[in-house]
């Protein structure tokens, strides 16, 4: 009887863990569709790493170019995808999530 | 017992699965409401997620950044073959655009991209010098021979097209209006960045035809006849939707491509470089006032006279009430939002079968019909 109970305890407790699963959708390098289940906790992780490293790009980008250029930049947006460290499973499958930051004066 | 654990399971997996209805032709009447409760709880989740992100990365982000400051937030939702549902990944169609704003900052995040102006009424001379000195910054990191390739094949697209859009006019009886075409051109690129990271993205530009309205042109046009029927499907099609409140329509495009000799179709072709007609509501209007012709969309290979392509109209114009059916629901779960940073736009974007259902676009196929809606 002990045995049963706790062979359902996994059983039971699968749903509670599938409630808080998260799917990432998109296509691989070679235009396959790659389906990633993944959980909320390290989609967030992710996503702020990701904004992080945009942050530190724009820094970049706006040292070397915006301030020599004789154009009034009012926003820009970074749109770029960062797979491996910020992105999201198996690096190889190229699944960086599709998200953009802008950025405004 | 094991039926049991089966149900409970099976409940809480379908959770990122939308309604079958949604993504592909069934023969199905069942109400799918319990389905819709499951991914209103799923969705919720996800724009929870987003909500943290924001929230924490403004406070590390707004440092050392003078006086710019992170303004919004563009993220995109997919659907999978099978109908799972979840965030879009960099490669692939996505199906729900988000554009997150401070909800205190009642401005809208403006245009991304860079749009070269034309008009359908230029010369194709005109046409070609605004356009030459793009492809110099799409094509800047391609080899001379695939360059001159590139060039030759890019240039050729526009012409078709701008030629196909001179024959277009608009139709002064239908409530929407056809108002501009848009042909987005991109180059994907990916480049290695600090230790085992790859930063990949695609340079994109954007070329935007105001469409002009004129009596003058033949309404025995193919391509005219193609714009015609849209509009006519479309402004049927929607005279008895209603916007949820919260949100309002601001945007209908219908995406078309270029087939071999007949210009706009409905593109099937994966891959295909694929432009997208704007349709304009003209508010002044009441009910519909046009002569319906029942002719469905049909496309002939004039040289060796065989039919390629045949869509239902009125599969079509069901299509489109449908597709803004399923856009009210998410309208319906984003205006709920409380928190410091709101959805301020979304767009749904729809692909169309050989049959002409239209279902939320997945991650392989094309967006042939999208709407756009803001606060």
């Amino acid at each position: 009887m002990k045995k049963t109970i706790l062979m359902m305890v996994p059983l039971l407790l699968s749903p509670l863990l599938l409630a808080n699963d998260i799917v990432v959708i998109g296509n691989d390098t070679k235009g396959s569709e790659v389906v990633y289940k993944t959980t909320a906790t390290k989609i967030e992780k992710a996503l702020v790493e990701s904004n992080y490293l945009k942050k530190e790009l724009a820094q970049n980008v706006l040292a070397n170019n915006i301030s020599q250029s004789s154009w009034k930049l009012n926003q820009f947006t970074l749109g770029l995808g960062l797979e491996g460290e910020a992105g999201i499973g198996p690096w190889n499958l190229g699944l960086a999530i599709k998200q953009r930051l802008v950025f405004k004066k | 017992m094991k039926f049991i654990i089966m149900a409970i399971f099976m409940t809480c997996a379908s959770a990122q699965q939308l309604p079958s209805n949604w993504f592909e032709e069934i023969n199905d009447n069942q109400k799918s409401n319990n389905e819709l409760s499951q991914l209103e709880g799923y969705l919720e989740r996800i724009l929870k997620i987003q909500e943290t992100v924001l929230i924490q990365s403004e406070k590390t982000i707004n440092k050392g950044l003078g006086e710019w400051k992170l303004s919004g937030q563009k993220t995109d939702l997919a659907v999978s073959k099978s109908g799972l549902f979840g965030f879009s990944a960099v490669k692939g169609t996505s199906a729900v655009e988000l554009s997150w704003s401070k909800k205190s900052n009642k401005s809208d995040i403006e245009q991304e991209e860079e749009i070269i102006e034309l008009n359908s009424e230029m010369d194709e001379r005109d046409v070609l010098e605004l356009v030459r000195p793009v492809y110099k910054v799409l094509l800047k990191n391609i080899n001379k021979r695939e360059h001159r390739h590139r060039s030759k094949n890019f240039e050729d697209h526009v012409l078709r097209y701008h030629r196909a859009l001179k024959q277009v006019s608009t139709l002064e009886e239908t409530q929407y209006v056809a108002d501009k075409f848009r042909l987005d051109m991109s180059v994907s690129y990916s480049s290695p960045l600090l230790g085992l990271s790859r930063l990949s993205g695609d340079t994109r530009v954007r070329l935007e035809w105001k469409i002009t309205p004129s009596k003058n042109k033949s309404a025995e046009d193919e391509d005219q006849k193609v714009v015609r029927k849209i509009l006519e499907d479309v402004s049927t099609a929607l005279e008895k939707v209603e916007v949820q409140d919260g949100y309002k329509l601001k945007k209908i495009s219908i995406g078309l491509g270029l087939s071999k000799k007949n210009l706009l179709s409905f593109s099937k072709v994966k891959g295909s470089i694929m432009g997208h007609l704007f349709l304009k509501k003209v508010s002044s209007k009441g009910k519909n006032s046009f002569k319906f012709s029942d002719e469905d969309y049909q496309w002939n290979d004039s040289q060796e006279n065989k039919l390629f392509g045949l869509f239902k109209r009125s599969k079509f114009r069901k299509g489109i009430e449908r597709s803004f059916k399923m856009t009210n629901w998410f309208s319906k779960q984003f205006k709920q939002q409380d928190s410091d940073w709101v959805i301020n736009k979304f767009k749904t974007s729809f692909s169309i079968s050989y049959s002409g259902f239209l279902g939320l676009a997945n991650t392989s196929s094309n967006s042939a019909v999208s709407f756009e809606f803001s606060k």
